[in-house]
């Protein structure tokens, strides 16, 4: 049984095995550790976020069929080998092929994964440009903020920012660091305000 | 790719904003489907970026400097700061006296002046300084106003409690709110403070917290009081 204190390639090797010997339980597991990342990884390259939920589905699809026919080369490279398939079904995709082509497993598979899963789903974005204001304000010298503003909002590099504002790679880095802890800590204070989270389903048919 | 590495190369915050190398955007990738810390991390910093772009958008965020001129250089080293700050804690008390003083002759806050007509002895704490809040016994009839720095923490009231180095508490002030500058100003009348150390302490709350619910402590500033020659 795969557990959250075991390795990645531990892991992934189990699931892969079990998934092999027929295990639903493995298959819903799969989905609920990758699914996630994988929609955020395409929802990143599609920009579109309907058509990422499908290559989602299409993903967990070809790869569950795949392992109960037969087992990965590398059972360990299980995240490597899901982000192959997005990507494949990606380029598929944009070449026109019919991605539904890719369905025809006879066998229907139910998974429900915890879509709400990320620890600030109910923090609204006026909260989070809220809790930049406050991070801001709290910062201890302008030099700092000036720093945040040239990181995220000029999108210019560390070299350029350390040149431009005479501070260290070590600087540069706690500044970094402590800013995303502190939102961390401000967005969770959100979330606990906003109350307890909410959970949808999602389906692999 | 390993978490130092990531970190230390702002893997993340490149990844979003697509300035990494197809190699680099892969190895990324496969290391954050495996890792769901790694993952949420990345949550987190889209999220961030998100909040700064509205912010920004809103207005309020702060304006990149200018590339410095020569001369910034030279002026803003420690001992040109040091020389600045006295000279703005000695016009900040200047200004804070005569505000002080106006708002007594329009009949203003009767809470500050219950001792009758104070000659006012207003304090700023100098920060880096051996001993900054050091102030001559001040005679019965007179105020020390001690001006004090919240912070830049999102509070609204803040009490202010003046204690003896002993512990005992010589004053209490509650529900009060930055005035002059946006500092807190605590009129302490003159017969409270005898020759000795003391200590102020100031906590900050919200108007919306539960009453059950204990300020946040800002801050604690010493002061000594000697007696006049």
């Amino acid at each position: 049984m795969a557990e959250d204190s075991d390795s990645e390639p531990q892991i992934a090797a189990d699931l892969c095995a079990r998934i092999h010997q027929g295990s639903r339980d493995a298959e819903e597991q799969m989905v609920r550790r990758y699914g996630t990342a994988l929609l955020r990884l395409l929802n990143r390259r599609t920009r579109d976020a309907e058509l990422a939920l499908d290559l989602r589905q299409d993903t967990f699809r070809v790869a569950i069929e795949r392992l109960r026919r037969s087992v990965l080369e590398d059972p360990a490279g299980l995240a490597p080998y899901l982000r192959a398939v997005a990507l494949n079904l990606l380029v598929a995709q944009r070449r026109k092929d019919t991605r539904r082509a890719t369905t025809a497993d006879s066998e229907a598979i139910e998974i429900a994964v915890d879509e709400g899963a990320g620890p600030f789903d109910n923090v609204s974005r006026e909260q989070m440009r809220q809790a930049v204001g406050v991070l801001l304000s709290e910062l201890g010298t302008p030099r700092d903020r000036d720093l945040l503003t040239r990181f995220y909002i000029q999108d210019q590099d560390k070299a350029t920012i350390c040149a431009a504002l005479d501070v260290d790679s070590l600087h540069f880095n706690r500044v970094l660091f402590r800013a995303k802890e502190r939102f961390r800590q401000l967005l969770l204070q959100a979330e606990q305000r906003a109350g307890s989270s909410s959970v949808a389903a999602f389906r692999v048919r | 790719m390993d978490r130092q590495q990531i970190r230390e190369n702002q893997i993340v915050e490149r990844y979003l904003n697509g300035t990494l190398s197809s190699a680099e955007e892969q190895a990324f990738e496969e290391a954050y489907l495996a890792d769901p810390e790694l993952e949420q991390e990345l949550d987190l910093a889209e999220r961030l970026r998100t909040a700064f772009e509205d912010f920004h958008e809103a207005g309020s965020a702060p304006r990149t400097a200018p590339p410095r001129p020569r001369w910034l250089d030279v002026v803003s080293s420690p001992r040109y700061a040091l020389a600045a700050s006295l000279v703005a804690a000695v016009a900040l008390v200047s200004a804070a006296g005569l505000y002080v003083q106006n708002q007594a002759l329009r009949g203003g806050d009767g809470q500050l002046f219950a001792g009758g007509q104070p000659r006012l002895l207003p304090l700023v704490s100098v920060r880096g300084a051996a001993n900054p809040n050091e102030i001559g016994v001040p005679g019965r009839g007179e105020l020390a106003v001690l001006l004090l720095d919240p912070g830049l923490g999102d509070y609204e009231v803040y009490s202010a409690v003046l204690t003896r180095s002993d512990g005992s508490e010589v004053l209490r002030r509650e529900g009060l709110t930055p005035t002059y500058e946006g500092l807190v100003a605590l009129g302490v009348p003159g017969e409270m403070l005898s020759p000795g150390t003391y200590e102020i302490r100031l906590s900050g709350g919200r108007r919306d917290w539960p009453s059950t619910r204990e300020l946040d402590e800002l801050s604690r500033t010493p002061l000594t009081v000697v007696a006049r020659p």
